[in-house]
């Protein structure tokens, strides 16, 4: 059979083998940019072919590759993820053509950048909890090495350390949950538990190791102190990565195995309702404190918004598990889309401010959406997006969240206009460092230096250009994202039986 | 008409919003261009809200509803436009008072930077507001309501070297987000009983046209669940004590923005949402009673607040709470007040607008706001005096001008449906509305010269829209005629009766009550009295109390800055949870398993 389902797949693997030798190649002949422009081609090759194939699939006819003894299938779900990644990934891989230009280790960069993302389009196709964990291992490898990718930063190895060592960790404990499943069924396929796997003790304990697990690379609190430190001393298109799509991919993986609990016998949306009202306080409160430092960390900053963003994702997947409260999926999936998006803007400009005036501190950077305008812009959207303010795509998502999470107000009562008013006053709080940001922005510049500053070169800005217009357009036309999600909340509608 | 009213509609959000996207690409072709452009693009849209005027004031048409048109249909988020008397008189005073903004802007504007974004900003604020009361759709009226809270951050902030103005944006921002937190879930509240006891999908239970014709069937807990949520956005956004705090200090905006949208529109947006929503919360008990006294405090103590001000724009910024309340009180008489109440507001808009962009001539004249240091300036500025005055003076509620008529006319509700301690709250208010205008105006315009320098008159471009109000504000009372038949046709939707009458009709109820007309004249010189007997009740001891009580703002701002400084105080001892360290890190994630552990206990399915 022809290998459709895997073909996004395969054109990225093939394409690190071929950058890493366009790296060496470039570092042979003196060339430049031959591994980036490589690796981009590639990126957009395996884009377009999985638009092309999402449309089978959303036709209702999921693709599938069997290799050996596993099944790999395109479904509604995976082209949802695959979708995110590639579009982010290419946007990435354009910005780092001229952000990454000096570095050393060229040929490393795209080959791992094109090794994680192929790592996170397996992990949508795979359909056994083996391959899953295989894909999750390929997608967080890279992303140790592009984190300590700076060798010279001491704070890229501190940060790189205490990835590693917690992720690991991290895998280890869902290995076991997955092994303590393998032992009570005897099965490592999807299709044969999927929303079976019910009350016992191993079950239960399954699930324990599994949330746990896979919520360290999610960065659900308390599991998230990796965080702030790996996603503000990567190289800032790896950061728009990691908190665009990696830590959504960490959540993905953990929900595709929490998809086989029976959600109406084991608590299990209930528990992450409640892990995401954490997630997001902790959040919110953390990044809120940051602009009270003295030096104000810009990428530090974004990084705690993730982990307040993750918060909100959690709780719309979280609600729709429990309850089967359609909104709140929608909302979940669309929230990891837009924020993928806004947060990737955020970071792209973040890293387009160190890159041209050698500064992350946000005292640094008064007056400097008068010279760097573009990217000034760029960052106002992403914040305001951020924050839940229409017309940006922020907005839409959030607002589904929220409302998911009130639905629940007929299920349990009081308890459910507590989180919905949770999750208001979190969203209320982080206008508190979100705004500040962009007051600083346009106030008047002191820095002579600032006053020079132009905006970065054209493929970086063309990269923080596209994500803005996405998040715009998301913003104000939100059916262009939905309809990339319904089928896949179908699907999610469907498996838990509501 | 000329058009058919669906296009109209579609037109009325179409000018604008098209407005905001142009104005940086006509920019391009200078600033001329781009102002030009943003002024006609105004007019237009003002042009075609009247167009639906007669339409539906005059006319004999039903409710316009168009096509539904599905925004989101993967997940089945399709919202239509539902026009009635209610919308199209905020829209008329959006686009309207907007255009007058638009041209007025053009001289008072010129000299500063960023002017494309202003334009842009104005704009998409005009396209919002009229969206915000043209949709039939919960969250749709949201996102516009959001976006008329972007858009007035973004232009109180306009004046980006103040640093003040950055901080007056911000704290806009996150007052009014408190009140659309509650706001917000008074509205899924309200879906989700809509749902459960209309068996309505989601979307469905978000029409408001819907909602309001099944009152009856939607539990009471609900409704006052969501009645009092609601409430809490309309005292957000409508400035009304205790979330007050926000509209004195977006007195930063340039002047031009404090007339659009802190008096004419945005604030408006919140008695809107009262007045829409009035006929589906009235049935709640103490609803109405306590909007009523909310706004009955609010109208009170911005007044006191008001004479006590030195800056002239911040005296109208409390002018406008004061008067915001009074709106908010008309609503909370019950359904009896929704006419007063709208009347009042559509009269409010147009003197208060009068007043901001004459308060604005007058410091683009003198570049200062204190009024301690202007004076003198009928000689110099007639033009802008005499549109002042005659906006004070219906501020303060003389006859014949049309704030006498439409404060009258919620002193008379107000005594008919025997609210006797509340009217007398408001007859005192009234009284402190004559003294704080006639204070502004002395100070302004009579007495000596405290400045200076000489004073211009104002050009063409502000001249015109300020003689414009002044004539609305002489004339807009008339329009009480057209008003109620218009609502009296409307009340299936509006689901309460209103009496249609003629101008001659009003008059004749008008002093029917007379001793209502004698309290609302009787206030009028009372409060004259008082400001002669200023210095007198200054010197008193009391006075001197009461003064310095009001002039702290009774220190509901003390109250939100302690509230924030706590939560500071808190996250940075929180922040001490994150150590940095991996060993304590790991200790998390063991923490974690056993916050699971115990969540597994509690929810059930433990073994």
């Amino acid at each position: 059979m022809l290998p459709t389902a895997i073909l996004p797949l395969i054109i990225l693997l093939i394409g690190s083998y071929v950058a890493y030798i366009m790296g060496r190649l470039e570092y042979r002949y003196s060339k430049k940019h031959l591994a980036s422009y490589t690796a981009l081609y590639f990126f957009i090759f395996a884009l377009l072919a999985q638009i092309y194939f999402a449309f089978t699939v959303w036709n209702g006819a999921p693709l599938s590759y069997i290799i050996g003894g596993s099944t790999l299938q395109m479904d509604s779900l995976a082209v949802f993820l695959s979708i995110i990644a590639l579009i982010l990934g290419t946007i990435v891989c354009l910005y780092s053509i001229v952000y990454m230009a000096h570095d050393k280790g060229q040929e490393y960069y795209y080959t791992l950048l094109l090794l994680m993302v192929t790592g996170i389009i397996g992990i949508g196709l795979a359909t056994d909890l083996l391959v899953l964990y295989l894909f999750f291992e390929l997608m967080a490898i890279p992303s140790y090495a592009l984190v300590t990718f700076r060798r010279h930063e001491r704070m890229a190895i501190e940060a790189g350390m205490k990835y590693i060592i917690m992720s690991a960790v991290g895998s280890i404990l869902a290995f076991f949950g997955i092994s303590l499943i393998y032992l009570q069924t005897g099965t490592l396929s999807y299709s044969s538990m999927i929303g079976l796997l019910g009350n016992s003790f191993y079950y239960q304990c399954a699930l324990v190791f599994l949330i746990i697990g896979f919520g360290v690379k999610a960065a659900i609190v308390p599991l998230h102190t990796w965080l702030p430190d790996a996603h503000s001393a990567a190289p800032s298109g790896i950061s728009a990565m990691l908190s665009g799509i990696v830590i959504g991919a960490g959540f993905f993986t953990m929900l595709r195995t929490l998809l086989l609990f029976n959600a109406h016998s084991m608590p299990v949306g209930q528990i992450l309702i409640v892990f995401a009202l954490f997630t997001m306080t902790v959040g919110n409160l953390m990044a809120f404190v940051q602009l009270t430092h003295a030096k104000a960390d810009l990428k530090r900053l974004l990084a705690y918004s993730s982990v307040a963003q993750m918060g909100y994702i959690v709780l719309g997947v979280g609600v729709g598990l429990a309850y089967g409260i359609r909104t709140g999926y929608e909302g979940g999936l669309f929230h990891i889309m837009t924020h993928a998006f806004m947060k990737g803007l955020a970071f792209l400009c973040a890293g387009a401010i160190i890159h041209q005036l050698g500064t992350r501190y946000v005292d640094d950077i008064k007056g400097l959406g008068f010279s760097m305008k573009v990217t000034g812009f760029a960052l106002t959207l992403s914040l305001l997006s951020l924050a839940g303010i229409p017309p940006l795509s922020g907005f839409m998502s959030e607002w589904l969240v929220f409302s998911g999470s009130i639905m629940t107000f007929s299920m349990i009562g009081w308890w459910g206009i507590a989180i919905a008013a949770i999750a208001l006053i979190n969203a209320l709080i982080s206008l508190g460092y979100y705004l500040p940001v962009i007051r600083i922005l346009y106030s008047t510049a002191e820095n002579k230096k600032v006053r020079a500053v132009r905006d970065p070169s054209f493929a970086m800005m063309l990269a923080m250009g596209i994500l803005a217009v996405l998040v715009i357009v998301l913003g104000i036309w939100p059916e262009l994202g939905l309809r990339v999600i319904k089928p896949a909340v179908d699907s999610l509608m469907i498996i838990g039986g509501w | 008409m000329i058009l058919d009213n669906e296009i109209l509609i579609w037109l009325a959000l179409l000018f604008p919003f098209l407005g905001t996207g142009l104005v940086p690409l006509v920019a391009r072709a200078g600033g001329k261009a781009r102002t030009y452009f943003a002024v006609i693009m105004g007019f237009l849209t003002a042009a075609v809200v009247l167009l639906l005027l007669p339409e539906i004031w005059f006319g004999a048409s039903e409710g316009l509803t168009i096509q539904p048109l599905a925004w989101a249909p993967s997940i089945g988020l399709t919202f239509s436009v539902y026009i009635d008397p209610l919308a199209v008189l905020m829209a008329v005073i959006a686009g309207g008072i907007g255009s007058l903004v638009l041209l007025y802007s053009v001289k008072y504007m010129e000299k500063d930077t960023g002017l494309t974004r202003y334009y842009a900003l104005v704009l998409l604020f005009i396209g919002a507001m009229i969206g915000l009361v043209f949709v039939n759709n919960l969250i749709v009226l949201y996102f516009f309501w959001e976006i008329v809270g972007l858009c007035s951050y973004a232009l109180i902030g306009f004046y980006t070297t103040d640093p003040k103005a950055a901080r007056a944006g911000i704290k806009a921002f996150v007052t009014t987000r408190v009140g659309d937190i509650a706001f917000l879930i008074g509205i899924f509240v309200l879906a989700a009983g809509a749902m459960t006891s209309l068996g309505l999908g989601f979307w469905d239970a978000l029409n408001i046209q819907t909602l309001l014709q099944n009152v009856s069937s939607i539990p009471l807990e609900t409704l006052a669940i969501a009645g009092f949520c609601f409430m809490g956005g309309a005292i957000g956004k409508s400035a009304q004590v205790p979330l007050h705090v926000w509209l004195p200090d977006a007195m930063e905006a340039p002047t031009t923005i404090s007339a659009l949208i802190h008096a004419a529109t945005m604030v408006n947006a919140g008695v809107y949402l009262m007045a829409r929503f009035l006929p589906l919360f009235a049935s709640v008990p103490y609803w109405t009673q306590v909007l009523m006294w909310i706004g009955g405090i609010t109208a009170f103590l911005a007044a006191t607040m008001a004479l006590v001000e030195p800056d002239l724009k911040r005296v109208l910024a409390y002018s406008t709470v004061s008067q915001l309340g009074y709106m908010m009180f008309g609503l909370g008489l019950g359904v009896t007040g929704f006419t007063a109440a709208t009347f009042h507001l559509m009269s409010h808009a147009i003197f208060k607008a009068l007043l901001f962009l004459g308060a604005g001539a007058v410091i683009h004249a003198v570049a200062t706001r204190n009024m301690y240091q202007m004076g003198g300036l009928k000689k110099e500025m007639k033009i802008t005096y005499v549109t002042m005055l005659i906006g004070g003076l219906s501020l303060a509620g003389l006859i014949p001008l049309s704030g006498f008529w439409s404060k009258d006319m919620i002193l008379a509700t107000a005594w008919e449906t025997g609210n006797y301690f509340p009217l007398a709250l408001m007859v005192i208010t009234a009284i402190l509305t004559a003294a704080y205008t006639i204070r502004m105006l002395n100070l302004v315009f009579w007495g000596e010269k405290r400045q200076q320098t000489h004073a211009h008159e104002a050009p063409w471009q502000m001249s015109v829209p300020l003689i414009i109000l002044a004539i609305g504000t002489l004339v807009s009372w008339l329009a009480i005629g057209y008003l109620t038949r218009a609502y009296a046709h409307f009340e299936g939707a509006l689901t309460f009766v209103v009496h249609p009458f003629s101008v001659v009709v009003f008059l004749m109820e008008t002093f029917t009550t007379w001793w209502i007309v004698c309290l609302s004249l009787g206030a009028f010189l009372l409060g004259l009295g008082l400001f002669y007997l200023r210095k007198r009740y200054a010197q008193n001891m009391i006075g001197k109390q009461t003064i310095l009580v009001a002039q702290k703002g009774y220190w509901f701002d003390s109250f939100y800055l302690a509230i924030i400084a706590g939560l500071r105080a808190f996250s940075i001892r929180f922040r001490k949870t994150h150590t940095g360290d991996l060993n304590y890190n790991m200790i998390g994630v063991i923490i974690g398993m056993v916050i699971l552990l115990v969540l597994f206990f509690l929810l059930g399915g433990a073994y």
